[in-house]
């Protein structure tokens, strides 16, 4: 049962945000979507889950459409950012409101684990949305994502303004209830060093394009940093993709993307280091390749 | 168990090489059972897959057994499979490394020698 | 659907409680200048001010919550067509219960009152309809033009009530001849059939502005 995306295109005023954008996202696995501020991860997302209508292309889960699709639109979940600054409506709205309405229209919402983490996580839920501070309003998004128990969850920036001991805790939660539950989960962060050995797959979006998407440990193992005397490190890496060149005097350090086959030339003195996933990623959509 | 990770290496060899290196301190004793790939998960906060991907490792060099419905155990002979693989990764993985540092700081062979008779194994 | 319906009976509940609970205040506060206390009194001020908390509530409270309430069911994962059936089915229920429960209190108190009241209901029902298709319309456009719907809001609501306003006041110092009365009692009496198309047609109207926006509306919380 895998929810396809195929050849989305969203366009504002006359701009591609997301541009032929192709996905397959099977059950049973948490992916990372990461990318830069502004690659188009929200749209994604929330076309993803027919909260907003691609420009052209489809998304389907299990063979059926999803737009305007209830049968499927149950079993997605998008639990985004709130935002319940003074213009919203949303900021009258007591916390405890917004989870009711939320466990209305989520079948299989779980009242336990509800209470669970909002006494976990200290929750007031009397308190009305706009007077939460961003790390509470991040304990919602995430409490709403984890009782609806859908089997697609998709989660867009969850430990936003959680402090360091809540994000483990998050960590930890989704990584529970995922070993219970095999729900799959769709988690889109900026924080990518801390959720890394989570997600057991990757797609990078830049500038609206997919740039990767496959399984993390795969993508890490391509990519390592070379360093050593600069004349020794270009004869090791000549003919493979280089980016993010650091010299200092005569001392140079490359980050290097390996093709399957491809080898670094070790006859040369250089070191050769592996590389996590928030290096590589910075590497891969930092800056443009070098020839 | 209960060493942090490091990035130096992909996670699941090191699963795979902590489990070993338990295995050889007698923290795990043949025909044990080993903590389960979501317990490996839980506890390291990693994916079950990446667990589970360096349990496989060791099923596949015969260090642990899978028996259905239970979950995975050290095979007997274990520690032996184990000190001979590290055995013959030793060249590879101590001695290259280190004749080439020596290489590089110029110390010569019977330098080396003398150094290695310092320090009793 | 079931699901989408519970959140809305609950809703028009709520709705329903703030409607009464105005009505009651009206109520506590023309007793002051009543004759007396006697079911005619009832009959006459009750209902009358359950239409304008009506009115009211669903122009002002709703355009709104319109805003808040459509977007937030579509990022629940609500289909767009079944929030816009939901939205219709509560505003139908409130108007429902509003005029049942002026039906209910003309019967209860029969008198000449009563029974020309419950004679009204058509007109009633035309003009309850009319208001609140007129103020979805405004809670579609707030929903999408927010500053043009403000406006628009105060306008209306300013001007609806300033407009009773003067009309009590014209009525109470007995502005109204005696044809003006007899004209405006024959049209709650009996529907005049222009009343009944406004009606009609506003509703179509606002469902179908409502639906075309609806349609491709973004979700942005």
């Amino acid at each position: 049962m895998s929810l396809i995306c195929k050849d989305i295109v969203k366009t504002y005023s006359g701009k591609d945000v997301l541009q032929d954008v192709s996905l397959e996202l099977q059950p049973g696995k948490i992916y990372g979507l990461i990318g830069r501020n502004g690659a188009g991860k929200t749209t994604l997302l929330s076309i993803l889950t027919a909260q907003n209508p691609a420009t052209r292309g489809e998304i389907s889960l299990d063979g059926q459409g999803v737009w305007e699709n209830r049968r499927s639109l149950e079993k997605l979940c998008f639990s985004r950012e709130l935002n319940a600054n003074a213009e919203s409506g949303l900021a009258s709205m007591k916390a405890k409101e917004y989870l009711r309405i939320a466990a209305t229209y989520y079948e299989s919402w779980d009242r336990d684990m509800e209470a669970r983490l909002v006494s976990l996580f200290e929750l007031n839920v009397k308190k009305k949305l706009g007077k939460m501070s961003k790390g509470m309003l991040s304990m919602i998004t995430i409490i709403v994502a984890l009782c609806s128990k859908a089997p697609y969850t998709f989660l867009d920036e969850p430990v936003a303004g959680l402090d360091v001991v809540a994000r483990e805790q998050f960590y930890k939660l989704l990584l529970e209830e995922y070993t219970e539950s095999g729900r799959t989960f769709v988690v889109s962060t900026h924080i990518i060093e801390e959720a890394a050995d989570l997600l057991e797959e990757v797609i990078i979006l830049h500038q609206g394009k997919v740039l990767l998407s496959g399984e993390t440990q795969s993508f890490v193992d391509s990519a390592c940093h070379v360093s050593g005397k600069a004349e020794e490190v270009d004869a090791a890496v000549a003919g493979l993709e280089v980016r993010h060149v650091e010299t200092m005097g005569r001392s140079k350090g490359v980050t290097v993307f390996l093709e399957p086959g491809q080898k670094i030339d070790e006859s040369r003195d250089v070191s050769v280091q592996p590389v996590s996933l928030q290096r590589a990623f910075v590497a891969l959509c930092g800056e443009e390749e070098h020839k | 168990m209960n060493e942090r990770l490091t990035e130096q290496k992909s996670i699941y060899l090191q699963i795979s090489e902590m489990i070993e290196t338990d295995i050889l301190r007698g923290i795990l004793l043949e025909e044990e059972q080993v903590p389960s790939t979501n317990e490996l998960a839980k506890l390291y906060t990693i994916n079950p897959a990446t667990a589970a991907k360096g349990v496989g490792l060791l099923v596949d060099e015969g260090i642990l057994y899978k028996r259905r419905g239970i979950g995975m155990f050290v095979s007997s002979g274990a520690r032996e499979r184990i000190l001979a693989k590290r055995k013959a990764a030793f060249a590879e993985n101590h001695l290259a490394p280190l004749l080439a540092e020596a290489r590089s700081l110029g110390i010569s062979r019977e330098e080396l020698l003398n150094m290695i008779g310092e320090r009793s194994i | 659907m079931k699901r989408n319906l519970r959140f809305w009976t609950r809703y028009t509940f709520e709705t329903m409680g703030v409607e009464l609970g105005a009505t009651a205040l009206l109520a506590v506060l023309a007793l002051f200048g009543a004759d007396g206390l006697d079911w005619s009194f009832f009959a006459s001020t009750v209902p009358l001010f359950l239409c304008i908390s009506a009115m009211f509530g669903i122009v002002m409270i709703n355009s709104g919550s319109q805003s808040l309430y459509v977007p937030l069911l579509i990022s629940l994962g609500e289909t767009r067509r079944n929030v816009f059936w939901g939205f219709h089915y509560f505003r139908a229920l409130v108007i429902a219960v509003t005029l049942a429960l002026c039906a209910l209190i003309w019967l209860a108190a029969p008198g000449e009152v009563s029974t020309a009241g419950l004679r009204s209901l058509p007109t009633l029902l035309c003009v309850l309809a009319a208001v609140s298709a007129l103020g979805s319309i405004m809670g579609t456009i707030f929903t999408r033009w927010r500053w043009a719907g403000m406006i628009l809001i105060i306008i209306i609501c300013g001007g609806g009530g300033g407009m009773l306003g003067a009309t009590g006041a014209i009525a109470a110092n007995g502005g109204f001849s005696q044809a003006d009365t007899l004209m405006l009692v024959s049209y709650l009496m009996k529907t005049p059939w222009w009343l009944a198309a406004a009606a009609l047609a506003a509703v179509a109207l606002d469902a179908a502005f409502q639906w075309v926006l609806l349609r491709k509306q973004e979700v942005r919380l």
